[in-house]
């Protein structure tokens, strides 16, 4: 290259280079050395603010506020009316003694599946993580097939299982070849309970499952191996060495699963839309349903509903953290 | 008793033998060091005797009786590993008492035992911390007392001390022999450090390639090595070897010939004959300084080790062959500079230069 066309590079480059600098040498300018770790967090900052810190605010603001109106500045200051309306009722144990009865049924209805599937999520990922791991026929294939369900989307997923539920799906096809009746998978409280539990389950466990699989083998081979050498039988190995060698994984993989299946609402909502009835509406639809989808809309009212559930979800995350810290130390 | 025996063992996973039939007996109370190169097979041998590796053909007999399909567990043997692998989420109590909980011991039994041990072994006052929060000196004990405490007929060590320091090293080193003394019991130690296998073992066993390639106390594994490969890896530094040619077998001496010397030494038993191509071993101490003028060899010196209390000198020949000389003291010189060495006649060691077996030993 000849020394005029370097000449000509070197002032191209520095031309460009000088306007890529400039938002820095500005903010340089205005507010010195002292202050340029803001300019390289500022992006971060405004992304979450906007995105995750200002929707919480607003959040707040809008439990505090009463009406159907959408813009805040609309809307009337009514205190903490909405929690006290939430959570006026004459039996705990009875919803329809409750102000907001259907809060507490999708209440009930959440807990009782969020224990169930929960539960029954960590129990079968944990036993496909303990299979996954050992040296079976194609174990690539199978780990791809368990973690295949978590790529669908969820409304596929649900269409997938209605397919097969529905009155003339694929289940009952085969429940009548051999001659016994129809059952209405989704439409018989329990069944349609049972239903949701399973598919959402199906649908996750492959992800938990994956992450059991990675804490397993985590765990030295020698631990394994020493614990072998002390006549240590296998389930011996698998109550004292595996188990509480994998319980910072498991207390992972449970806080996952609990908030996940709090927010649960997708591929439920495709499946039965919380019927029969309200059997299978849980909290989430019970906000989207009261805020959006419901006339009129009672934007104040699902906001609080949504704060309570935050609340309650801290509240578990730091009582698991201060059980996992304590098993640990213990 | 505790007789071990290897018969013709092998191993094959899947891509040729990794051990290719191993004979060996060990007797009751012996320390025996497995010794050997990287990939030679020690470990596989060791974790095949532990139970942990299956034998692909042979067999392993504890006291007359044929353990090669026993459990790991139900060998009566103990192992310590060098990682360790004691229990991270167990007290140090619980790591020791874990075996004796697993056959059943009675509960007075075990807090017996696993006192007796760390009083042996002096980790009483660590029984209830976590390893996590050990020293490595203090996890090798535990690791050390976890095989304790199950009294086994025979203690398996694979390279116990490769992740302590220098110092520790010396150390447990000292410990684990004074152990093997107190109670006595069968050891056998997988090792790559030849200066760990000289210093602990009543037999060294050297490897290479999956065979046994000698087995014998330190002194004659060092004295009178069988082939090249042993008389390289026992000794440091490492032995010399230069290549030369039998010119004349006359009574009792052997005339030697290089391209820059010839050497005439005393001829003792051996297996010599003129025109054969042989190998020259000689040790670094058995190798001296002197003026050039009156030297066996002259060499160019490319480097020295002064290490305190000796020096090491390597040096390099004009025929490419390198030397290292043993110097008691400190040793000065340049880099460069040309060195006398005399070879001291009667610490010979003649290994056939294609086979690598020894021939002669002065």
């Amino acid at each position: 290259m000849s020394t005029m066309s370097k000449t000509k590079v070197f002032f191209l480059f520095s031309a460009v280079m000088r306007l890529v600098e400039f938002p820095f040498r500005l903010f340089l300018k205005c507010f010195g050395m002292r202050n340029v770790a803001w300019f390289f967090l500022a992006p971060n900052l405004i992304f979450f603010g906007i995105f995750s810190l200002l929707p919480v605010i607003l959040n707040i603001a809008y439990s505090l506020t009463g009406g159907s109106e959408i813009l805040l500045n609309d809307r009337t200051y009514i205190g903490a009316d909405n929690f006290s309306d939430l959570l006026q009722c004459e039996d705990y144990m009875d919803p329809n003694s409750c102000k907001e009865d259907l809060f507490w049924r999708s209440l009930s209805n959440t807990t009782i599946f969020v224990f169930l599937q929960v539960g029954m999520m960590v129990g079968f990922a944990l036993i496909t993580a303990l299979i996954l791991n050992r040296k079976i026929v194609a174990r690539g294939f199978f780990r791809s097939v368990f973690f295949f369900p978590v790529m669908l989307s969820p409304v596929v997923v649900a269409l997938i299982w209605k397919w097969i539920l529905q009155r003339n799906g694929l289940l009952n096809a085969g429940i009548e070849y051999f001659g016994y009746e129809k059952i209405l998978w989704l439409l018989e409280r329990n069944w349609a309970f049972f239903w949701s539990v399973f598919v959402s389950v199906w649908m996750h466990m492959g992800f938990y499952a994956l992450i059991i699989l990675a804490g397993l083998q985590a765990i030295p081979k020698d631990v394994y191996e020493a614990a072998r050498m002390d006549a240590a039988r296998p389930f011996v190995i698998f109550r004292r060495i595996t188990l509480p060698l994998l319980m910072p994984t498991m207390t992972v993989v449970m806080l996952l699963a609990l908030i996940k299946g709090v927010q649960t609402f997708d591929e439920v909502y495709a499946l039965t839309g919380g019927g029969p009835g309200t059997t299978t509406t849980f909290i989430i639809q019970y906000i989207y349903e009261t805020g959006f989808a419901g006339s009129p809309r009672l934007l104040g009212l699902a906001a609080a509903v949504s704060l309570l559930l935050a609340c309650a979800l801290i509240i578990l995350t730091t009582i698991q953290f201060i059980v996992k810290k304590r098993s640990a130390n213990g | 008793m505790a007789e071990l025996i290897l018969k013709d063992i092998t191993k094959d996973y899947g891509d040729g033998d990794v051990i290719k039939g191993i004979n060996l007996r060990i007797p009751q109370g012996e320390f025996c060091v497995f010794v050997g190169p990287s990939g030679c097979g020690k470990s596989t041998l060791l974790r095949m005797i532990s139970g942990l590796e299956d034998v692909t053909s042979g067999a392993i007999s504890l006291d007359g009786k044929d353990i090669t399909k026993v459990h790991a567990a139900d060998r009566g043997m103990a192992m310590v590993f060098q990682s360790y692998a004691l229990y991270p989420h167990m007290r140090v109590r619980e790591n020791l008492s874990f075996a004796l909980e697993n056959i059943n011991t009675p509960k007075d039994e075990i807090i017996q035992r696993v006192g007796a041990a760390a009083k042996m072994l002096q980790i009483e006052g660590i029984l209830d911390r976590k390893p996590t929060t050990l020293s490595g000196g203090q996890r090798q004990r535990v690791a050390i007392g976890r095989s304790v405490v199950r009294e086994p007929k025979v203690f398996l060590f694979d390279e116990p001390l490769s992740n302590l320091d220098a110092e520790l090293r010396v150390q447990m080193r000292d410990e684990i022999t004074r152990l093997h003394k107190r109670i006595g019991n069968t050891m056998i130690y997988v090792t790559h450090d030849q200066i760990e296998a000289m210093t602990m073992a009543d037999r060294i066993v050297v490897l290479h390639d999956g065979v046994i390639e000698q087995s014998g106390s330190p002194l004659e594994l060092y004295d009178r090595p069988c082939n090249i490969f042993v008389a390289g890896f026992i000794g440091a530094p490492r032995m010399n070897f230069i290549e030369m040619k039998v010119t004349d077998v006359k009574g009792d001496h052997i005339h030697l010939e290089h391209t820059l010397f010839q050497l005439r030494i005393p001829a003792g038993k051996h297996h010599v004959s003129i025109g054969q191509e042989v190998t020259l071993g000689v040790r670094a101490n058995h190798l001296e300084i002197s003026e050039t003028d009156n030297a066996d060899v002259i060499g160019v010196i490319e480097r020295v080790e002064n290490l305190g209390a000796e020096s090491h000198v390597y040096a390099r020949l004009a025929s490419g062959e390198g030397l290292t000389v043993y110097k008691q003291g400190y040793f000065e010189a340049g880099d460069k500079d040309k060195i006398g060495v005399k070879i001291v006649h009667n610490k010979l060691h003649l290994f056939d230069t294609d086979s690598g077996g020894s021939i002669f030993v002065a």
